[in-house]
């Protein structure tokens, strides 16, 4: 367990940030080293073609899909069933639990191959299975580094970034019994071997749903090992949980969606797998399940929808690419965040899938230098978001009362010229670092740094005397 | 606020601050802010005619050779989020440096935020210092170092200062000044 993962809430972001810079500052080079690398290699990627235009074009269609919801998510059912899939609508996790508990019951199901899915995070759908006595085997590289170290994941797309090469070859070493200096492609042989054994052994097979095409029932997903290939495709069923906000119209939609998502997440053209999906396998087929579910889960997601402002964090395809330019991710990684969306996207999606309560202060989590809504690839205007989710919280009264007393007081002097002049000729000559200590805000600005020297005469001095 | 400040700014051709924080803060919020038609109107007619120093020396007041009050200087500049994104200033500040002879050294994190931004520099403070941090880790060996907003200093210097870094920080405002042969006031000693 990692430092920050001790205490998982959002509610304990302060303290578990602190404690990740403070007691692993290992993390903050091994995050900051591979979200800078993420980022220049999508930097290229949308250089490469007109990319403003496939963002305007992708905002205008999840866009499109999210305000005709009923009809896409009606119509994505009927081709789904008419494809032999079988559809499940789940409110909640515990909707979701009842629908993988009974197929794991009619199957007899021992061990599931998971392939990456934050939703299945959001739902605790591993620790639901082990509650059931099924073996639950994560089979993305990195997902499966942090089931061995028992963390959650701490990025949407790299979940193990915090974690170095050196703190992956002990791990191997102790679990694996790979050489203690195993090169990378060593560490990826040896899991590929142990993962072949639970592809074969698995009877179900769970995967989330990068994008849902509703004129086809096509599930898409987008992957670079051919875990997913596998998980929906060796073991005899197939649930796939899909986020309802992950609808698109068309099938033809899925090509740019695809293209420019693994673009604004890795840099790549296109995903190394495209998997498309659209229900068991057909007598003519050689392979595929027996059985496939598709799960529309809400779990949260109307309530942001029914935010006026909030909503457009809906449109998220979750590339990381916010994470990956986001000065305050990079100095802690996701586990500080306290849940399963860490980062930029993570402080503007929890608000409305936890409660703004639960999720605060995450809102909070942002400098609001606006680099996240320069590079988000469907165009949320995060900054905005953020901001929105703070004037709810204050709305809200969830605000402390000395934060409450500073800006009451800062309004007042605000309003008074007279007044606010006088405060800040009080303030250059203010011992900041005592007296900073017991005010508030400012006992937060003199913990990390020191005051600056005043020059002899302020502006307003400079000002009456005229300037030359 | 915002109509205190549209009414002393009401007969005035242009407003210059030194500051992109404040600069957006004019252009791109007061409008936001007004109450009714009025107020809106005088604050889009003010945000029409606000500018950041640079870009006005530069873009307005067409002024691309200032003088060589800085040859031989080796000069960082931060670009501060506000100038950077909400007003697109960028290339204004450094190409009046050079005008002024200063050497502008790459700076790999010159882009990215120095962790001010305002109270969540109070609230979260660890991460803040730690962002600052990273600009300070990654900054090249330079004379002085410089942006077009004080909040950004503040934030930096103030961080130096904790660490006992020796780097001079100085506004860009001051440093043109030295540019084009100013005298800069005296500072009181810490």
């Amino acid at each position: 367990m990692s430092e920050a993962s001790r205490d998982y809430r959002p509610g304990a972001y302060r303290s578990a940030a602190a404690r990740t810079l403070r007691d692993t500052p290992e993390v903050r080079d091994s995050v900051g080293s591979a979200t800078r690398t993420f980022d220049s290699l999508r930097v290229n990627a949308y250089a490469d073609v007109d990319s403003d235009r496939w963002r305007d074009w992708a905002r205008d269609v999840k866009g499109h899909a999210l305000t005709h919801l009923d009809e896409y998510l009606e119509q994505a059912e009927r081709s789904l069933v008419d494809n032999g899939a079988h559809v499940h609508w789940a409110s909640s996790a515990d909707d979701v639990h009842r629908v993988i508990a009974e197929v794991v019951e009619r199957h007899g199901v021992r061990t599931v191959v998971k392939s990456k899915s934050m939703l299945s995070e959001e739902l605790e759908v591993n620790a639901y299975l082990e509650s059931l006595g099924v073996r639950p085997v994560e089979t993305d590289l990195g997902e499966y580094i942090i089931q061995l170290l028992a963390e959650p994941p701490s990025h949407i797309v790299g979940p193990a970034i915090h974690r170095s090469l050196e703190d992956c070859r002990a791990l191997f070493h102790d679990r694996l019994g790979t050489r203690l200096d195993a090169e990378p492609d060593e560490l990826a042989a040896a899991a590929r071997q142990a993962l072949r054994n639970d592809f074969l052994a698995a009877d179900l097979g769970i995967s989330g749903g990068n994008f849902l095409a509703a004129d086809t029932g096509t599930v898409a997903l987008i992957e670079n090992e051919g875990n997913i290939r596998l998980t929906t495709s060796v073991p005899r069923v197939h649930v796939a949980l899909v986020g309802i906000e992950k609808i698109v119209p068309r099938f033809e939609d899925l090509a740019g969606l695809l293209q420019l998502t693994a673009r604004a997440a890795t840099g790549q053209p296109i995903g190394l797998f495209v998997s498309l999906i659209q229900g068991p396998r057909t007598a003519a087929e050689i392979d595929g399940p027996e059985e496939v579910h598709v799960v529309f889960v809400d779990n949260g997601r109307t309530t942001l929808f029914d935010d006026d402002v909030a909503w457009e964090a809906l449109r998220c395809v979750r590339c990381g690419a916010c994470l990956n330019i986001c000065p305050v991710y990079r100095q802690t990684g996701g586990h500080a965040y306290g849940w399963t969306y860490s980062g930029p996207i993570g402080a503007i999606i929890s608000p409305g899938l936890l409660g703004l309560e639960r999720a605060l202060p995450l809102p909070h989590a942002s400098s609001l230098c606006g680099a996240c809504a320069d590079v988000c690839p469907v165009r949320i205007p995060i900054p905005e978001l953020l901001t929105h989710w703070r004037e709810r919280a204050v709305d809200e009264g969830f605000v402390s009362a000395g934060e409450r007393f500073g800006m009451s007081a800062y309004a007042a002097l605000a309003q008074r010229p007279g007044a606010f002049a006088a405060a800040g000729s009080t303030l250059r000559w203010t011992p900041w670092r005592t007296a900073g200590k017991v005010l508030p805000v400012l006992s937060g600005w003199v913990q990390e740094r020191d005051a600056p020297t005043p020059s002899v005469r302020s502006f307003r001095d400079l000002w009456r005397a005229g300037i030359e | 606020m915002l109509r205190h400040t549209t009414q002393v700014f009401a007969e005035a051709e242009y407003v210059v601050l030194p500051s992109g924080s404040c600069a957006g803060m004019l252009r791109s919020i007061y409008p936001d802010l007004a109450d009714s038609d009025e107020a809106r109107a005088a604050a889009e007619d003010l945000a029409a005619r606000t500018y950041e120093l640079s870009e006005f020396v530069l873009s307005v007041a067409g002024c691309d050779v200032l003088g060589d009050g800085l040859t031989g200087h080796r000069v960082a500049y931060h670009h501060g989020c506000h100038a950077l994104r909400e007003l697109g200033v960028s290339a204004e500040p450094v190409t009046l440096l050079r005008s002024c002879g200063a050497e502008v050294v790459e700076w790999s994190a010159d882009k990215e935020c120095c962790g001010f931004g305002g109270t969540f520099s109070a609230k979260l403070p660890e991460v803040s210092g730690a962002m600052a941090d990273h600009k300070l880790d990654t900054l090249p060996d330079v004379d002085v170092v410089t942006s077009a907003d004080g909040g950004c200093l503040l934030q930096l210097s103030g961080r130096a200062a904790r660490r006992e870094l020796n780097v001079p920080f100085r506004h860009l405002a001051s440093l043109l000044w030295q540019g084009v042969g100013g005298v800069e006031e005296p500072r009181r000693r810490p």
